[in-house]
C-alpha cells in the first residue's frame, strides 16, 4: 500500500480527533456539554485497551492460547466490587478536588508533598515503557502496511520527505494534541471534555476496526466459529484452545492479580475513571458496560490469532504474531480492511499516549515541579498573582519530556520485546500504587511513613527485577548482569532473586515487589504514629460516605443536624441521662414535642452549645457544634480523638508545669537550707576555734607560772605570792569563761531554765550596782545612778537581768581607763517598756562595730595589751537574755558624743500580774 | 447515591464467584483442548462466565426505585 495514502489517512484521522476535541470543548464552554453521559464516560474508560490489546493480545494468543484473558478478567472483577471501591475513590476525589493519583495518595497520607513527588516519579518512570509500547506498535504497523506485497518498499514518502522517522513525527503530533486540548487552561476540577470526547471516539474506532477484522476472519475467510475451530483442530492447533499450555497456573493467576492491581493503580486509568468523572451515577452504567466492552473486543482475539497461525505457519516467513490484525487482512488481499485495522491500532495507541501524557504532566507539574519551586522560593506565591501561565508552561514542557522519554525507551530498549511483555513491565510498576490506595481507603491506621517506604522499596524491587534487565537485554548493561547477577553474586540475579528459580520473570517480579511493598507498608504503618493531619485525612478517606451521606441519612450533607445528633454529642460529654433530661426539659420549655430525628433549629444549637461549653469550654463547644451542623470534613470521631489528644497534652503540660514549679520551690528550699547549714558549719568552726583559743590563753599562763614555781624552789616569797595570784586570777577567768560558754550554749539551744516572773525592777538595778561598787572604787570610776521614783514591775528573770546589768557595768568600767571615768545608770518607762541604759565616757564604739559587739567572742581593741581581756561573751549573753524576756539591746553614742551608751528594754508587767512566758520547774545555775 | 448493604454483599459474593472460577483449581477442570458444539471448551466457559458476571454487575447496578430508597432512609 502506498505510504503516502497511509500517511494522508493517518493525518486525516488525527485531524478528525482535533476537530472533535475542539468542537466539544467549544460546546462545553457554552455550557452545552456533550460528554456528560454514562456512555461517553464508559468509552473513555476503555482507554484501558491500548495497542497492547489491539495487537499484543493477538500475538500472545497466537503463542499461548487464552493467556491474554487475565488482563481483562482482572479489571472485570475489580468492577464487580465497584460499589465498595470505585464509588469511594470517586467520592473522595470529588470531595477533595483530587487531580491525579499522586494527589490522591499524598492527600490521603497527610498531604505530604514528598510522597506526591515519589508517586509522580514512579508513575513517569513506570509509564515510559508503556508509552514506548504504543510508539513501537505505531512504527511497526506503519512499516508493515506500507511494505505489504505489491508495494514498492523503497518509497516511503514520509520518511524521505522529512528525513525523520515516522514514529517521532507521530509522537510529536500526539504531544501537540495533548498540549492543545489537555493544557488549554487550568481548571480546578481538571475536566477536559474535548479530550474525553476524543478518547471516547477512539474507543469506538478501535472496537469497530477490531470487530471488522474479526468478522472478516470468522465469517469471510471461514464460515463461522465452528468452521474456524474445526480447521484449527485439523491443523493441530488445539493447544491454543486452552490456558497456558506450557504448564501450571502461576503466570495465569499472577496476571489476574496484576491486572486487578493495575486497573486501580494505572495513572491514566485513575485519571479517566476518577478525576474526569463528571457524575457519580455514570458509574452505574460504566461498571457493566466497560467489562462488556472488554469482552467484545476480546471475542475475536483467538479467531484472528488462529487464522494467522494457519495462514502463516506453512509459509515459514517468521511473521510477527503481534501484527496479525494487520497482516491477516493483507494476506487475504483486503487492503481497505488493513487500512481500517491500521487506523484502529493508531487510535488505540494514540488514546493511551494522550491520556497518559496529560495525566502524567498534571502530576509532574502539581506534585514535583511546583512543590520544588515553592520550596526553593523560585516562585514567590505572594508577589506574582497569576501563575496559570507558568503552570501551563510546566505542563506543556512535561508532556514533551514524557513523550521524549517514551520515544527514547522505544528507540533504545524495547526492540527485542513483544508488546505484551513491555506492557507488563509498566503494569507491575502501576501495581505498586495499589496497596497505598486500597489500604488508604479502607484502613485508617495506614501511615505516611508506611506508604512512603512501601512504595519506594516496591518500586526499587520493580526497577531491579524488570527495568534493569530490560536495559541489559538491550545491551545498555552487560548481559552477565542477568545470567550471573551483579558482580557475579548469584543470589542477586534479577530474574531469580535469592535463588527463587522456576518462576517467569513477571510473577517473580510481582511477588518480590508486592511482598516488599505490602509488607513494609503494613509493618511500618503499625510501628509509626500518625500525625494529626494524617489521622484526619485517613478518617476522611475511609469514612467518606459518612461525611457525604451520613451514617443514617444524608442530613449532614445538607448542612443541618438533628436534635438526636446533638443529644448524642452532648451526652458523650455530660452523660446520657443528663443530656436526655435537659433536652426533654428544654422541649417542654419550648412547648414542643421532642423528635430526635427533627432538624435542630438555632435554639437547640444554642442550648447544646451551652451544655457542651460547660463540659469542654466554649471555644471547643462551638467548633464541635459547628462540625455537626456543617457535616464538615472533620468527623465527630475524629473530633473526639483530637480533643482527647489535646486535652491529654494540656493535662500533661499542666502536670509538668506544676511538677516543675514544685521542683523549683523544693530546690530553692534545699538551697536555702544548704546555705544555712554551711553558715552554721562555719559558725561552729569559728566558735570552736575561738573557744579553744580563749581557753588556751589563761591555761597557758597558769601553766607557765606553775612551772616557774615548781622549777625554781629558791624563788622569793614576793614573787611566789605574785605568781600565785596570777594563777588564781587566771583560773577564775577560766572558770568564768567556761560558765559563760555553758550558759550561752544552753540559751542558744533553748535548754536554759528561766524563772520569768513579775519582779520589781529597782532591786535588780540596786543589786547589780552594789556588786560593782567595789570594782569601781578600785578603778577610780565615778558611778552615778539616776533612777526615777516609782520604778515599775517588770516581767523578767531576776538573776539573769542582774547578770545583764553586771556585764554592762563591768564593760563600762573596763573602758573607762582615763582619769575622771564616769559611768551612769539611768532608767525610764516608755511605750510600756522599761528602758535601762548604762553609759560611760570611755573609748566608745565605732559605728561599724555597733552590731558586731553583740557577737560571740567579739573583742574590743584587740591586740592592745594594756586592755584587760574579757571573755568576749558578755554582750552575747546579754543579748540572749534581753531577747528572751522580750526586749531589745543596742548601743549608741551618749548625747555628749563621748563614750558609749548601752541600753536595753524590758516589758513592763501587765496590770493583772499575769506572766507572759511559762517557766520551767527548775532553775539551774546560770 | 444510595447503596444498600444487601447489594454490597451480593457484589462481594459475585466477586468471590469470579475469583473461584477463574483461579485454580476450578479453572483446571474445564481447561481442556476439546471442542464442545464446535467451540473450544475453555473459550466457551471463560467467555460464558465472564458474560454472567457482567450480567450480575448490571443487575446489581440497576437504579432501584421505591423499596431500596425507603430502606436506606429507614436504615
Amino acid at each position: 500500500m502506498q505510504g503516502g495514502l497511509v500517511a494522508v489517512v493517518s493525518v486525516a484521522y488525527l485531524g478528525m480527533l482535533f476537530a472533535i476535541a475542539y468542537y466539544v470543548d467549544k460546546r462545553a464552554e457554552q455550557g452545552r456539554s456533550l460528554t456528560k453521559n454514562p456512555y461517553i464516560y464508559t468509552l473513555s474508560i476503555a482507554v484501558f485497551c491500548t495497542s497492547w490489546t489491539f495487537y499484543g493480545s493477538v500475538g500472545l494468543a497466537a503463542r499461548s492460547g487464552l493467556d491474554f484473558l487475565p488482563i481483562y478478567l482482572g479489571p472485570t472483577l475489580v468492577f464487580v466490587v465497584w460499589s465498595v471501591l470505585w464509588v469511594k475513590i470517586i467520592r473522595i476525589c470529588k470531595l477533595n478536588r483530587i487531580t491525579s493519583i499522586a494527589d490522591f495518595i499524598s492527600s490521603r497520607y497527610g498531604k505530604s508533598s514528598r510522597l506526591g513527588g515519589l508517586v509522580a516519579l514512579i508513575a513517569v518512570i513506570g509509564t515510559t515503557p508503556y508509552i514506548s509500547l504504543q510508539l513501537k506498535s505505531i512504527a511497526t504497523s506503519f512499516e508493515i502496511i506500507t511494505n505489504s506485497p505489491g508495494d514498492n518498499s523503497a518509497l516511503n514518502p514520509v520518511v524521505s520527505l522529512l528525513g525523520l522517522d515516522t514514529t517521532f513525527l507521530i509522537a510529536l503530533a500526539l504531544a501537540i494534541f495533548s498540549i492543545l486540548f489537555g493544557t488549554r487552561h487550568i481548571d480546578a476540577s481538571e475536566h477536559h471534555e474535548g479530550i474525553v470526547a476524543a478518547i471516547a471516539f477512539e474507543s469506538i474506532v478501535k472496537l469497530f476496526a477490531f470487530l471488522a477484522v474479526g468478522f472478516f476472519v470468522t465469517f469471510g475467510v471461514y464460515s463461522g466459529f465452528g468452521d474456524l475451530f474445526a480447521a484449527a483442530s485439523a491443523a493441530d492447533l488445539q493447544s491454543l484452545f486452552t490456558i497456558n499450555p506450557a504448564g501450571d497456573y502461576a503466570t495465569w493467576v499472577t496476571m489476574i492479580l496484576l491486572s486487578m492491581l493495575a486497573i486501580i493503580g494505572l495513572p491514566r486509568q485513575f485519571y479517566i475513571t476518577a478525576v474526569e468523572n463528571s457524575d457519580e451515577t455514570h458509574l452505574r452504567t460504566a461498571v457493566w458496560l466497560f467489562p462488556l466492552y472488554l469482552l467484545a473486543i476480546n471475542i475475536f482475539v483467538l479467531p484472528i490469532a488462529i487464522s494467522g497461525r494457519m495462514a502463516f505457519d506453512g509459509l515459514g516467513l517468521g511473521m510477527d504474531a503481534d501484527m496479525f490484525v494487520l497482516t491477516v487482512p493483507i494476506y487475504y488481499g483486503q487492503g481497505a480492511l488493513a487500512l481500517l485495522a491500521f487506523i484502529g491500532g493508531l487510535s488505540a495507541a494514540t488514546s493511551m499516549v494522550i491520556v497518559a501524557a496529560i495525566a502524567l504532566s498534571t502530576m509532574v507539574c502539581n506534585s514535583i515541579v511546583v512543590p520544588m519551586l515553592v520550596h526553593w522560593r523560585w516562585i514567590n506565591v505572594e508577589k506574582r498573582r497569576d501563575l496559570t501561565g507558568l503552570l501551563l508552561l510546566i505542563r506543556r514542557a512535561s508532556i514533551i519530556v514524557i513523550l521524549i522519554l517514551g520515544y527514547g525507551y522505544f528507540r533504545f530498549a524495547s526492540g527485542s520485546y513483544s508488546l505484551v511483555s513491555i506492557g507488563l513491565v509498566s503494569f507491575v510498576a502501576a501495581a505498586q500504587f495499589a496497596p497505598a490506595i486500597i489500604g488508604g481507603v479502607f484502613w485508617k491506621g495506614a501511615s505516611l511513613k508506611g506508604a512512603m517506604s512501601g512504595l519506594a522499596l516496591g518500586f526499587l524491587v520493580w526497577a531491579y527485577t524488570l527495568l534493569l534487565p530490560s536495559f541489559a537485554q538491550s545491551g545498555w548493561l552487560p548481559i552477565r548482569f542477568i545470567d550471573y547477577g551483579p558482580f557475579g553474586l548469584g543470589f542477586l540475579k534479577p530474574y531469580a532473586l535469592f535463588g527463587m528459580e522456576g518462576l517467569d520473570n513477571l510473577p517473580h517480579a510481582l511477588f518480590w515487589s508486592m511482598l516488599v511493598n505490602i509488607g513494609v507498608y503494613v509493618v511500618v504503618s503499625l510501628l509509626t504514629r500518625q500525625s494529626t493531619i494524617e489521622r484526619i485525612q485517613g478518617a476522611m478517606f475511609v469514612d467518606v460516605f459518612l461525611y457525604t451521606e451520613g451514617l443514617k441519612d444524608s442530613r449532614f450533607f445538607q448542612g443541618t443536624a438533628s436534635i438526636g445528633d446533638l443529644r448524642d454529642l452532648v451526652g458523650r460529654f455530660v452523660g446520657e441521662r443528663r443530656a436526655e433530661k435537659s433536652f426533654a426539659a428544654f422541649a417542654v420549655d419550648q412547648g414542643v414535642v421532642l423528635h430526635p430525628a427533627q432538624a435542630a433549629n438555632t435554639a437547640w444549637l444554642d442550648k447544646s452549645e451551652k451544655m457542651l461549653g460547660g463540659a469542654v469550654g466554649s471555644a471547643t463547644a462551638r467548633v464541635m457544634i459547628g462540625s455537626v451542623v456543617k457535616g464538615g470534613i472533620v468527623g465527630l470521631d475524629e473530633m473526639y480523638k483530637i480533643l482527647d489528644e489535646t486535652s491529654e497534652a494540656i493535662q500533661y503540660s499542666r502536670m509538668l508545669e506544676t511538677k516543675s514549679r514544685e521542683l523549683e520551690a523544693t530546690t530553692s528550699q534545699l538551697q536555702a537550707a544548704n546555705e544555712r547549714l554551711k553558715e552554721l558549719d562555719l559558725l561552729k568552726d569559728d566558735f570552736l576555734n575561738t573557744v579553744s583559743h580563749e581557753l588556751r590563753t589563761p591555761l597557758t599562763s597558769i601553766r607557765a607560772f606553775s612551772e616557774i614555781l615548781s622549777d625554781t624552789p629558791d624563788i622569793s616569797v614576793e614573787d611566789r605570792s605574785r605568781f600565785l595570784t596570777i594563777v588564781r586570777k587566771e583560773s577564775e577567768r577560766l572558770t568564768r569563761l567556761i560558765d559563760q560558754i555553758l550558759d550561752l550554749a544552753k540559751m542558744e539551744s533553748g535548754q536554759m531554765d528561766w524563772e520569768l516572773a513579775n519582779v520589781a525592777s529597782r532591786p535588780i538595778i540596786d543589786e547589780a550596782v552594789a556588786t560593782m561598787t567595789a570594782l569601781m572604787h578600785e578603778r577610780a570610776v565615778t558611778l552615778r545612778v539616776d533612777l526615777p521614783a516609782g520604778m515599775p514591775m517588770i516581767t523578767a528573770d531576776h538573776d539573769q537581768l542582774v547578770q545583764v546589768l553586771v556585764n554592762l557595768l563591768s564593760n563600762a568600767v573596763k573602758f573607762c581607763r582615763h582619769p575622771g571615768g564616769l559611768v551612769r545608770v539611768g532608767a525610764k518607762v516608755e511605750h510600756g517598756q522599761l528602758r535601762v541604759s548604762v553609759s560611760d565616757n570611755g573609748d566608745g564604739v565605732a559605728d561599724e562595730q555597733k552590731s558586731a559587739v553583740f557577737e560571740k567572742f567579739h573583742q574590743f581593741n584587740q591586740g592592745n595589751d594594756k586592755m584587760p581581756r574579757g571573755t568576749g561573751l558578755g554582750l552575747a549573753i546579754c543579748r540572749q537574755i534581753v531577747t528572751f524576756v522580750g526586749g531589745h539591746i543596742w548601743v549608741d553614742a551618749p548625747s555628749n558624743g563621748v563614750g558609749a551608751c548601752f541600753s536595753f528594754t524590758v516589758p513592763v508587767a501587765q496590770a493583772d500580774g499575769s506572766v507572759g512566758v511559762k517557766t520551767r520547774a527548775y532553775k539551774t545555775v546560770g | 447515591m444510595k447503596r444498600s448493604g444487601r447489594k454490597q454483599e451480593w457484589s462481594l459474593v459475585l466477586f468471590a464467584f469470579g475469583v473461584m472460577v477463574f483461579f485454580p483449581p476450578i479453572v483446571g477442570v474445564f481447561n481442556r483442548p476439546v471442542l464442545v458444539l464446535g467451540l473450544p471448551l475453555t473459550y466457551v466457559v471463560m467467555f460464558g462466565v465472564w458474560a454472567l458476571i457482567i450480567a450480575g454487575i448490571w443487575w446489581g447496578a440497576r437504579r432501584t426505585t421505591g423499596a431500596d430508597d425507603n430502606a436506606s432512609k429507614r436504615g
